[in-house]
């Protein structure tokens, strides 16, 4: 099977959208004929291009950052020119993946209704959506923090290789929690908002902005 | 009452929102509509680049975009109005990728770190003064269905959520401008 490979993620190739993609084709691309190829919907031949490649492709993967709780801009706008497309023929299959920094899984819920609706009116088969809490900072931790997390996403992308499908109880591990537990919320509280905040206060003096860190610049 | 409305519509013409928004600013200005301070922001007017991800807005410049767009008028449009309406056509079942540009630009409005508000973790708002409360005006597509509606009222539920601050309504173009003034003014 021939991946065409869509990240929407304005960062392109330092996104964490791209580094959970690759561990992804590490898995699928172990199947013998299997390949891919990889666009970036933030390149300046886009949204124009997307159309054509979007239309040309067997099957498509298509990923995104939530940005305030929707889409970014660019994919948005990439979408809307996909609006000829609608009901044609030969429309591929298409899989999304949407990743969030929060860590709870419920942030992303209304997106993924909002694809499955979007792959119902272009009349692709819709292989499904993998959506993943937590997906910012994740690259910072320990190896040993991160290991199953990366090894179920090999694991994915080596079992959609096999089956043309996304297994759904490994779907449910890359997820990750839907909302915090009382513990879990007590852990975000004493461990991990302080060490985001020490990670974002050091850029900040780094910056030499530390002092200006709450400043509100559209107070009359 | 400052009232800002987002204009997302891509074009001047072809579609109704445009001048279903004049309409609509027009009660909202008069005695009888609350006599509110309108201001109608058209998007694609503006100088707009996208939101890159870089956190530049809140680490190298707190609470501007480090990028060179008009993004701090659509952030200062929210951090001083007590309403804010998002308006659009929708394409592919969403509101406008313009509005979807407004949206993600106020990220300069909230602080970097981690909160937990009422169980949820979420980026603390800026200001000291609210966020404005959030009402939703959609022109239809052919083929829009109340599922479409109900998607698009839990995104921007989120998003009020985000900026801790509530979602008034989600109401279409077929509605009387009338009742999406009544629904500002709470009534």
């Amino acid at each position: 099977m021939r991946l065409t490979v869509i990240n929407g993620s304005p960062r392109r190739g330092r996104s964490n959208t791209e580094f959970l993609f690759k561990l992804f084709l590490e898995g699928f691309e172990s199947v013998e004929g299997n390949s891919s190829e990889n666009h970036y919907i933030n390149s300046k031949d886009w949204p124009e291009k997307g159309v054509e490649v979007f239309s040309s492709a067997e099957c498509v993967l298509l990923g995104f950052p939530l940005y305030v709780d929707a889409m970014p801009s660019i994919v948005m706008a990439f979408f809307e020119r996909l609006k000829p497309l609608c009901g044609r023929r030969g429309n591929p299959d298409i899989m999304f993946h949407v990743q969030c920094g929060f860590p709870e899984a419920f942030h992303l819920r209304p997106v993924e209704r909002y694809l499955a609706r979007l792959a119902g009116r272009l009349g692709c088969r819709h292989i499904g959506t993998l959506i993943k809490g937590g997906g910012e900072g994740f690259r910072q931790m320990p190896e040993k923090y991160t290991r199953t997390l990366y090894d179920n996403y090999r694991a994915l992308g080596r079992c959609f290789g096999e089956s043309g499908e996304l297994d759904r109880e490994l779907l449910k591990k890359v997820t990750g929690p839907e909302r915090l537990s009382f513990v879990g919320r007590l852990m975000i509280r004493a461990v991990f908002a302080p060490m985001l905040a020490r990670h974002w206060n050091a850029v900040l003096k780094k910056n030499g902005v530390y002092e200006q860190r709450f400043a509100r610049p559209h107070e009359a | 009452m400052k009232i800002t409305i987002f204009n997302g519509s891509p074009a001047d013409h072809g579609g109704d929102i445009n001048a279903y928004l004049e309409r609509l600013s027009g009660i909202l200005r008069s005695p009888d509509g609350g006599g509110h301070l309108v201001r109608e922001l058209k998007l694609r007017e503006l100088n707009i680049k996208p939101c890159v991800g870089c956190f530049g807005c809140w680490l190298k410049t707190p609470g501007l975009c480090v990028h060179n767009d008009d993004s701090s008028i659509a952030s200062d449009a929210a951090a001083n109005s007590e309403f804010l309406i998002h308006a659009s056509p929708l394409v592919m079942g969403f509101t406008s990728s313009l509005l979807r540009w407004a949206a993600e630009k106020t990220i300069v409005n909230l602080l970097p770190y981690f909160s937990v508000i009422k169980g949820e973790v979420r980026h603390k708002w800026r200001y000291r003064s609210k966020a404005p409360t959030i009402g939703v005006l959609v022109g239809r597509e052919g083929d829009t269905s109340e599922d479409d509606l109900e998607i698009i009222r839990d995104i921007y539920q989120q998003i009020a959520l985000e900026i801790q601050t509530r979602l008034r309504f989600v109401l279409d173009t077929g509605s009387h401008a009338q009742e999406v003034a009544n629904a500002i003014n709470g009534n």
